[in-house]
């Protein structure tokens, strides 16, 4: 069985200091992996570099068995599919025009589109609940809508492999979770393997099938939620600000700001 | 049926077609005017002109003879329309180019310094060399200001790049640093060639009134020839308006087409440039236009804004010859006063709209 994503003693450094270190890792098919980290632990860059926006100085990175080197741009955006945390772009196209966008890997020199393209444009607009927004502008959508629709941007282009950079930033407890749960469906329906990084550990722990923890650029620590999420592998990372506890409902581990003053 | 396009698109698709066919009538309609406007000859001493002029047929359907030197007005007035509508679609183009790629509503087609490097060429010419070389139709004035156009373009590109990515923003400042320097070099050298002072200002102002028809066959399909590389990179360049990175990761080669698209923009102004010198606002104004009215899609775009842009240029220049003959107004006057109030209204409006939002 050929791994979607395997990576094999990875080295980056934007200038001269190496921003990820050693990296080794591998990720299955299906699978639900959370990249976790402090600030500036390399987590982002890591998304980049498999995406081939970034380039690695060492190492190896196979995207379904083949380096990703090889890849035609085209032919990678249709195994790779990607969802930037904050999106800069211009608001003036319609929803249905920007998941139309999705299909341009299949799409030659010729600016047609074909039944199959609008076909599964339809389906990235039906899988994310878009359908009532679909006539709608960007620059009209709220935080949580705009989210959607460049997840549904990303499904269009019909990938195995779909990486997120924090996809619930700065989105309400009630778009968290609707984000959270498309994700959920699209690991159990689609088979799409996900790669989401998460500044909230919580979310990491309870929707992740697998936790990375990164600090200054080097993999801490490979597991299970509650292998990953424990006190002491934590506070080598984030120091002592917090206290784990089990959640109520899954028993899954969870983490809790502490409240001391220093005396 | 779930997989079709929306009601939306389909109407979106037929305005397309409505303004498509508007423009070219009005394209029409302003050629004739500009043939018609000017002294010496009735409109129904220019339409019989225009009939015996019709290929095989024309002699057949018109047999009285013509207005006595029609013939010779004709043969100033055609060139100059065809100029007009070459280099109106060109900047106009050449401007939707630049405002995708950067993504910047103020980009137009001289944003990096192509204007100053003309200058630069032009003013160097008149300075150095005697005013009667020319090749080709063109003066020696116009071949250094092209020159110049391109070779600054180049130069502001070798400067901005940095690292295996050309960063836009470093080139707009190396455009603006490069702009500077020139500007200051035309300037020096007009303090030295006083006495040349006002043919150095007039041969940079915009006319046509140096057009011939060989000048046209020289222009036009260079022109036309980047105006259909432009369509075909029409819908790279809706990828460029969702950013950079995300038209990295829908597959588009973007450092490739990146220089592709400031190669083809700069071709495309330095033609215009040395046809017939800098004319403002045309490249600014006229996809913005185009852009409110049918949205940012630049598979309509990119051709509603040529017809717009020659549609523009022709009526300007009709009226630069026409409203006080015979004493001829600079092009640029009329442009800048049709586009200056336009663009401060632009500023107005979009202030509360993101870049490219349509209306109607």
């Amino acid at each position: 069985m050929v791994k979607p994503v395997l990576i094999e003693n990875l080295f980056f450094a934007y200038q001269k200091d190496y921003i990820l270190k050693n990296i080794s890792l591998s990720i299955e098919e299906n699978d639900f992996v959370a990249l976790i980290g402090p600030n500036g632990s390399g987590k982002t860059t890591l998304l980049s570099l498999l995406w081939a926006w970034l380039r690695p100085q060492e190492g190896l990175l196979l995207i379904e068995g083949q380096n990703i080197k090889s890849f035609k741009p085209k032919r990678l955006a249709q195994q790779i599919a990607q969802v930037s945390q904050d999106f800069r772009g211009d608001l003036a196209f319609t929803v249905w025009e920007t998941v139309l966008l999705g299909r341009s890997p299949y799409q030659g020199l010729s600016n047609s589109l074909t039944d199959l393209d609008l076909l599964k444009a339809q389906e990235a607009i039906s899988l994310t609940g878009i359908q009532h927004l679909k006539d709608r502008f960007l620059f009209t959508l709220s935080g949580g809508e705009l989210k959607r629709v460049l997840i549904a941007l990303a499904l269009a282009q019909d990938t195995k492999i779909l990486l997120l950079d924090e996809p619930t930033a700065h989105l309400d407890l009630h778009y968290e979770y609707e984000i959270l749960l498309l994700l959920k469906k699209l690991q159990r329906e689609r088979h799409i393997a996900l790669i989401v990084t998460f500044h909230d550990l919580n979310l990491a722990s309870l929707y992740a099938d697998r936790v990375i923890l990164l600090d200054k650029g080097q993999i801490v620590a490979v597991g299970k939620p509650e292998e990953v999420i424990r006190q002491d592998i934590l506070e080598m990372v984030y120091g002592n600000g917090f206290t784990l506890l089990a959640h109520p409902l899954n028993g899954k581990p969870c983490v809790l700001p502490v409240f001391t003053l220093p005396s | 049926m779930l997989h079709r396009q929306t009601d939306y698109h389909l109407r979106e698709s037929r305005k397309f077609r409505i303004g498509l066919l508007t423009l070219i009538a009005l394209l029409v309609l302003a050629f004739i005017l500009g043939l018609f406007c000017g002294v010496g000859f009735s409109l129904e001493e220019v339409g019989s002109f225009l009939i015996k002029k019709l290929p095989l047929i024309g002699d057949k359907i018109f047999r009285e003879p013509l207005a006595k030197n029609i013939d010779k007005v004709m043969a100033l007035r055609i060139p100059r329309l065809l100029l007009a509508l070459t280099v109106g679609s060109g900047l106009a183009v050449s401007g939707a180019l630049l405002q995708a790629l950067f993504r910047n509503p103020l980009a137009d087609p001289y944003f990096l310094g192509i204007s100053a490097g003309a200058s630069f060429g032009n003013t160097l010419a008149l300075v150095l060399l005697p005013a009667s070389l020319s090749l080709l139709g063109f003066g020696l004035a116009s071949l250094l200001a092209f020159g110049f156009a391109l070779l600054t373009m180049f130069l502001v590109y070798l400067l901005a790049r940095t690292g295996y990515r050309l960063d836009l923003t470093n080139l707009i400042l190396a455009g603006i640093a490069v702009s500077a320097i020139l500007t200051a070099a035309v300037s020096v050298m007009m303090m030295v060639a006083r006495q040349r002072l006002e043919q150095i200002v007039l041969a940079t102002m915009g006319s046509f009134s140096s057009a011939t028809i060989e000048k046209v066959a020289l222009v036009f399909p260079a022109v036309a020839l980047g105006l259909a590389t432009a369509i075909i990179l029409s819908r790279d360049l809706n990828l460029f308006l969702l950013g950079e990175k995300e038209a990295s990761s829908l597959g588009l080669e973007t450092e490739s087409r990146k220089k592709l698209i400031l190669g083809l923009s700069s071709f495309i102004t330095s033609v215009c440039v040395a046809a017939s010198g800098l004319i403002w606002f045309v490249g600014l104004i006229v996809p913005h236009f185009i852009r409110l009215i049918f949205g940012p899609d630049h598979r309509r775009l990119i051709p509603l804004s040529a017809l717009g842009g020659a549609f523009l240029l022709m009526l300007a220049d009709t009226l630069a010859r026409t409203l006080f003959e015979p004493h001829e107004l600079p092009l640029g006057i009329l442009t800048a006063s049709l586009g200056g109030p336009f663009f401060l209204y632009l500023l107005r409006y979009k202030r509360n709209y993101p870049f490219g939002v349509r209306g109607g």
